[in-house]
């Protein structure tokens, strides 16, 4: 059997894919490690982002629908919902940066996945995609007529053979590796995140996300503290690590030897969730003749669920006109250079260039943080953009900076930032 | 020679089947381990988040 596109992943992006392509007419196999898509067994926070043009698109959310009105498309949601109105940077002496909208609009909404990629698998199936589950992928050799595809499935082998490949199988692509696609990229680290959920965490606000930056907090990465979907007392938090230093030990340091400890004195862990990402830069062609890489496969970290979704659609579209002879592919590749940040040259450096720990002391940041405690920021939670206000707003003080504290200002001055104009 | 998976301490998350090089790894709730299959390369050591694979 010769299908016209074999999806691997059924992910936000895979399960996108392979509906846009099925709607189209197109024989489609999907498969899928896991057995089942509606139980989310990794780490993820499940947010719906509400920042206008975030990824080129400004999501809605409307009558049991997620409307992405510059794609053109749509996708059915009649799960809870969770707003988050308020977003905080927290430095060690507890001085807050405060971002949020005015009338308490949604910085971002958090929901369940697992229902909208439930609903999604039932509508490929109906259109007649075949779903592989419980399978994961040994091989893929490319062929002058597509790709074939060597699969297990509960230890027995098996081949399947299609014109087209859709690599949706996330961050840490088999299908990207065994083609030798992480070759051209540059690789910086192996993460590793767990989530707890816990209740009893003192002062638990649920409708803000709360990130702690600062060495006293014991965690090199900033310590993020956001609700749960489904109980307003459950608190996550997400720890990061590696192998150096692995979550669970940061874990412990971060809730009873870091500075949140007075936090967790009667909490208790109710659930886990963990992943691991290898993290490279982005794949800025990500296609060859016959495969077409997508979402977080082919991103820099992540591309977010949304993110997932749109580059579903755009690549269903893109193998349908591949298969008439038109240049999908390259289409896919313009859109996806376009709309995502992390594609631009510039990015790496004005994240690295952002970065507050360890770069600057935790009396360092408890004096920036304090410069603008009284004030609102603009309601993103954009990675690029939300640092980008940050400074933007420390360095209205600049000449303040400069007198109290020089040391600070050339240092922050060395950084050599995008924000030369304002310096 | 293979590695050894802790079952109390998995917790599902697939991040090892995702860089297992041999298909020794697969999925259903918690992670399957073919031992005949694994050949030790330790990808999935180096990845799990709670450290329920060892050698």
């Amino acid at each position: 059997m010769l299908y016209d596109v074999a999806i691997v992943g059924a992910g936000p992006a895979g399960l996108m894919a392979a509906k846009t392509a099925a709607e189209k007419g197109l024989k489609v196999a999907l498969i899928e490690k896991k057995s089942n898509v509606s139980t989310v067994t990794r780490a993820c926070c499940q947010l719906l982002i509400m920042d206008e043009n975030f990824e080129g698109e400004s999501v809605q959310l409307s009558e049991g629908k997620i409307l992405f009105p510059t794609n053109g498309f749509e996708v059915d949601y009649t799960g809870p919902t969770f707003n988050v109105t308020d977003k905080y940077y927290i430095s060690p002496g507890d001085h807050k940066i405060h971002f949020s909208y005015p009338d308490k609009k949604p910085i971002v909404i958090k929901y369940d996945k697992g229902l909208l990629l439930q609903c999604l698998l039932e509508k490929c199936e109906k259109l007649g995609v075949e779903f592989n589950n419980c399978t994961v992928v040994s091989s893929v050799t490319e062929t002058d007529k597509g790709v074939e595809v060597n699969l297990t499935r509960r230890g027995k082998q098996s081949t399947i053979v299609a014109k087209k490949l859709i690599a949706a199988d996330g961050v840490n692509s088999r299908i990207v590796e065994s083609l030798g696609m992480n070759k051209e990229r540059i690789y910086f680290t192996t993460a590793l995140c767990i989530l707890y959920f816990m209740e009893g965490v003192r002062d638990f606000e649920p409708t803000a996300i709360k990130s702690y930056f600062g060495l006293c907090y014991k965690s090199n990465v900033p310590v993020i503290m956001g609700p749960s979907l489904g109980d307003e007392n459950i608190a996550s938090l997400i720890i990061m690590g590696n192998q150096k230093q692995r979550p669970e030990q940061v874990f412990q340091n971060v809730t009873t030897r870091g500075a949140l400890s007075p936090l967790f004195e009667k909490a208790k862990v109710i659930n886990k969730v963990g992943c691991s990402v290898k993290a490279y830069t982005s794949m800025r062609v990500p296609c060859r003749d016959n495969v077409l890489v997508i979402g977080d496969a082919a991103g820099y970290v992540e591309v977010e669920i949304q993110g997932g979704l749109m580059c579903g659609y755009r690549a269903g579209n893109a193998v349908c006109q591949e298969l008439s002879g038109e240049r999908g592919f390259e289409k896919y590749t313009q859109w996806w250079q376009t709309s995502f940040e992390f594609n631009s040259d510039d990015y790496l450096r004005v994240a690295q260039g952002f970065a507050l720990v360890p770069t600057y002391t935790d009396s360092e940041l408890d004096y920036l943080f304090a410069l603008i405690e009284d004030e609102v920021l603009e309601g993103t939670y954009n990675q690029y953009k939300s640092p980008k206000l940050m400074w933007d707003a420390f360095l209205k003080h600049r000449d303040q900076i400069a007198k109290e504290r020089p040391d600070l200002y050339d240092k922050i001055k060395s950084k050599k930032l995008t924000l030369s104009d304002v310096l | 020679m293979s590695v050894k998976l802790n079952l109390d301490l998995c917790i599902g998350c697939g991040c090892c089947s995702d860089v297992c090089p041999t298909g020794a790894l697969e999925i259903d709730e918690k992670a399957i381990l073919n031992e005949d299959v694994c050949t030790e390369c330790e990808s999935c050591v180096e990845m799990c988040p709670v450290g329920a694979v060892a050698l």
